[in-house]
Parts: C-alpha cells; sequence; structure tokens
C-alpha cells in the first residue's frame, strides 16, 4: 500500500462524466475497456517497463530520457500533473522507507529539473530496485492504473460498490494478456491516442465545479 | 503498379525588406507547389498533389526549413488520400526545421483514408527558440458519403516536436479499425472525424485567454479542448460527428488563433465562398 494520493484524482473520468460519456454502469464499464485499459497497454505499462530496465542498469540518463519522453506523450496537462503528483509521491515514500542510493540520485535530478518523476517511471523503478520480477512489477501498475477510476465512479457514477468491484474484477481479469502484450512494445513504439478523453480532461482544467484535481 | 518516390525540400529566408521568399526550392512528382505569394503577413505557398492521391508502395519524403525570421503559410488545395491497397502501405516522412523567430503554419486539407489502405506519416518538427508554430492536421473516417468509414487497414502516426532543443509533444499511435483498441475512436460520435493542432508561441503561452475561444466551440456536435504541453505550446483536440462540423470548427478555431498567427481568409480565393 503507497498513499500516492491517488484518490484526489479521477485522472480524466469527471471530465468524461460532464462531457456525458458516462452516464450508468453500463457507460463505465465501456470507459474502462475501451480507454484505460489500451492506454494502460500501450503506454502506461511499457513506460514502466523501460524505467525497470533502466533502473536495472542504474541508468539515471536512460531514466530522465524516458520521463521526458513520457511527459511529452501526456498532451492534457491535466492527466500529465496528476501522474507527476503520485509519482513524486511514490518517490518521496520510497526515499522514507529504502536506503536504496539510486532513490537519491532521483530525487537530485528532479530537483534539477532533469525528470518530473512521473508515476510509470518511479513505479517501475520501484520494481526494479525492490527485486520484485517485471511482470509483477507490470501487474501492479496495471492494478495502479484502474483503481483510481473505480473510486472516483463511486462518487462520480449513479452506481454501488458491489458493482464497482465487478467492473475491477473483470479488468484485472485482463493483467496477464496486458502485461504480455505491453512487454512486447518497443519505446518506439509506445502510445495510445484517445482523443475524447483526452479533450474531456482539458476541459476539466477550466471547469466551474469540481470533485476531483484531475 | 509503378510507385512513386517523391520529394519536397524548401527553404524559406527573410529578405532585407523583411519579406519571406523561398530560397531554395526542389520537388518531385507527386508534390507541385504554385508560385508562392506574399500576402502582407507571411509567404503562402499552395501544396499540390498532382496524382489523385497515395497508392500502395509511395514513398515520399518532405524537407521545410524556415531560416531566422522567416515566415510560411502551407496549404493544400484538396483532400490527401490513400487509396485501396492490396500489399505496401504508403509512407510520407516530414522534418521541419525553424530558426529563431521564424513562423510556420501548415494546415492541410482532411486527410482521406480509403477502404484497405495503409499508411504511415512522420513528422519530426524542430524549433528554435522565439520560433512559432501552427500545425492542423485531420484525419476523417473514410469516404463517408460512399458509406466507406473506418475501412481502412492502419494509419501509423508519429509526430515529435521538439523546442529549444527539448522534446514538447510526442504524437505516436497507430489506428486499427479491426482492434478492439479501436473503439475508443468511435466515442463520442461513432463517425467521428479527427483533428490534432499544436501551437508552439511564447505569446500564446503567455497569454492563455484565447482558450475561451477554444472552448466555446464545443456543441452537440463538436468536441474540442486546449491544454498546455510541457512547455512553449498548447495541443487541441478536436472530434466532429460529420465533415461540416469539422470544417466549422476548424475554421473557428483558426479565428481563435489569428492574434497570434495572423491569417488573410485564403477560403474564400480557393473554395469561392467563405464560412
Amino acid at each position: 500500500m503507497f498513499p500516492t494520493g491517488a484518490y484526489a484524482h479521477s485522472f480524466g473520468m469527471e471530465g468524461a462524466v460532464q462531457d456525458g460519456l458516462i452516464n450508468d454502469e453500463a457507460d463505465f464499464r465501456a470507459f474502462i475497456h475501451d480507454m484505460i485499459i489500451p492506454g494502460l497497454e500501450k503506454l502506461e505499462l511499457p513506460t514502466a517497463a523501460a524505467a525497470f530496465a533502466a533502473a536495472q542498469d542504474a541508468d539515471l540518463a536512460k531514466l530522465c530520457e524516458l520521463d521526458q519522453l513520457y511527459g511529452a506523450m501526456k498532451p492534457s496537462r491535466e492527466l500529465r500533473e496528476a501522474t507527476a503528483r503520485t509519482g513524486r509521491q511514490r518517490l518521496s515514500l520510497n526515499l522514507e522507507l529504502t536506503g536504496e542510493p539510486f532513490w537519491r540520485d532521483i530525487e537530485q535530478a528532479r530537483l534539477a529539473k532533469r525528470l518530473e518523476a512521473y508515476e510509470p517511471i518511479v513505479l517501475g523503478t520501484q520494481g526494479a530496485l525492490g527485486q520484485m520480477p517485471l511482470d509483477d512489477t507490470l501487474g501492479l501498475a496495471f492494478y495502479h492504473g484502474l483503481t483510481p477510476f473505480v473510486n472516483a465512479a463511486l462518487k462520480l457514477v449513479r452506481m454501488g460498490q458491489l458493482a464497482c468491484q465487478k467492473i475491477l474484477s473483470e479488468a484485472l481479469g485482463q493483467t496477464g494478456g496486458v502485461v504480455e502484450r505491453a512487454k512486447r512494445i518497443s519505446i518506439e513504439e509506445m502510445g495510445w491516442l484517445c482523443p475524447a478523453l483526452d479533450i474531456s480532461s482539458s476541459r476539466h482544467e477550466t471547469a466551474f465545479s469540481r470533485l476531483f484535481i484531475s | 503498379m509503378p510507385t512513386l518516390a517523391g520529394h519536397l525540400d524548401l527553404t524559406c529566408a527573410r529578405d532585407a525588406n523583411g519579406r519571406s521568399y523561398l530560397r531554395e526550392q526542389s520537388f518531385s512528382a507527386p508534390f507541385h507547389i504554385s508560385k508562392p505569394y506574399w500576402d502582407g503577413d507571411a509567404l503562402l505557398l499552395q501544396l499540390a498533389s498532382p496524382t489523385p492521391g497515395l497508392f500502395g508502395g509511395d514513398r515520399l519524403t518532405s524537407s521545410v526549413t524556415l531560416d531566422e525570421g522567416a515566415r510560411l503559410r502551407i496549404i493544400t488545395p484538396s483532400a490527401g488520400r490513400a487509396h485501396t491497397m492490396n500489399g505496401d502501405g504508403a509512407e510520407l516522412r516530414q522534418t521541419f526545421r525553424l530558426a529563431r523567430g521564424a513562423r510556420l503554419e501548415f494546415c492541410p486539407a482532411p486527410f482521406i483514408p480509403q477502404r484497405l489502405s495503409r499508411y504511415r506519416q512522420s513528422a519530426d518538427i524542430s524549433i528554435d527558440e522565439g520560433g512559432e508554430l501552427l500545425l492542423l492536421e485531420t484525419i476523417a473516417p473514410g469516404r463517408v458519403a460512399h458509406g466507406e468509414s473506418f475501412r481502412y487497414k492502419a494509419i501509423d502516426w508519429e509526430c515529435n516536436v521538439t523546442y529549444a532543443g527539448r522534446l514538447v509533444l510526442r504524437e505516436r499511435f497507430v489506428l486499427e479499425p479491426d482492434s478492439p483498441a479501436f473503439a475508443a475512436m468511435k466515442q463520442p460520435f461513432p463517425l467521428g472525424h479527427y483533428a490534432s493542432a499544436c501551437v508552439i508561441s511564447e505569446a500564446a503561452w503567455a497569454d492563455d485567454s484565447w482558450v475561451e475561444k477554444i472552448n466555446a466551440i464545443q456543441s452537440d456536435d463538436i468536441r474540442i479542448g486546449a491544454s498546455r504541453l510541457v512547455a512553449a505550446g498548447w495541443s487541441i483536440k478536436l472530434l466532429a460527428a460529420d465533415s461540416l462540423a469539422l470544417r466549422r470548427a476548424t475554421h473557428q478555431l483558426r479565428q481563435a488563433l489569428t492574434r497570434f498567427f495572423p491569417a488573410q481568409d485564403h477560403q474564400s480565393r480557393i473554395f469561392g465562398f467563405n464560412h
């Protein structure tokens, strides 16, 4: 359990609700399967995998390069900053909880503005430094990528906890396949287009009222 | 079927009077350029293709360089097309280099991928500090009027924008309508037209009051949003329910950016009417 502050973010979902993309349980299920899971598979998990490899080699320069690449691939400021906030929190906790000197190197690089410490970068690094297998690290990244939406759905959509848990369970049933496919995506190939979510998130930045930071 | 390996190389410079001109130009089919025209703010260049579109195996490269202070506006008179292909796809590789104080506007007409077509497009855009870019590209679902939507095989897209040596935007995606992952592209409009604009401008970065105008474009048949990139510019995404809505939205989008990218109305000169 890592208190990264993800509960304060809907990662674009509140904007999607405000834009009428999600009105009920069926819409939420489609949102998770059509917009979120493919994005995790094609961008977040490959990024975490590349960070995992860079951290295994203690290659800080590569980690910074990946961090910059990931930031450039998130065109919505709100989504980008949300992953930077949770990533920084995860970095801070790792600094406190472990004596691993590479975390200090990363923090110094962050303070020098060489990287933002986006969540997939820090999570991939955490897996490598914590001696976790890559598959488990990516499975964890998948889980962490899904749960904020389920938490947000309880507040944003007229549906109960059981329905949310069912949708989460269905999604987690895909973990093995998603992880396998994500591992095959190279740095050059990783990327995903979901304009409806980008647009909703962009509009959420200037929304008059909102529950979530993102 | 014979294939094409066309090229386009342009260098735009600024003369002693502040006017931009083509210092170098070289092109081969299917590229063709009009005689450039100074519209009082920028050099207007019409980029045309004498062929009806791209066929399998076609390989095109283009390289556009703007020297310091040069201003170039490239328009296209008609939609770009990728025709039905049975083997190799078509490919367009583009590079743009903008020196300090240069300004490029490139808003090509919509790209229409036809049934079974495969198309790869890459753009590598490097902008020196103080350079400005307005890039607006549009992808149609296909030949909608022929009942042919999302029947293409694949669109493989890559666009990298570097400002002052820093990567500020990378768009990388492969659209495959036969893939389950394509469902996201049909939200909220089942036959949605997609447009993406990249606005690099220190002035537009500093003063974001124009974003209100962008947000105001949204309507029942248009979804649009603008957001800051990591530095120097903005990404604007647009989805339109049909081609008429797309045309209306892109026109309004262009108008919202007039303060930073002054524009004459070329639409009426080309199409004989205004919006």
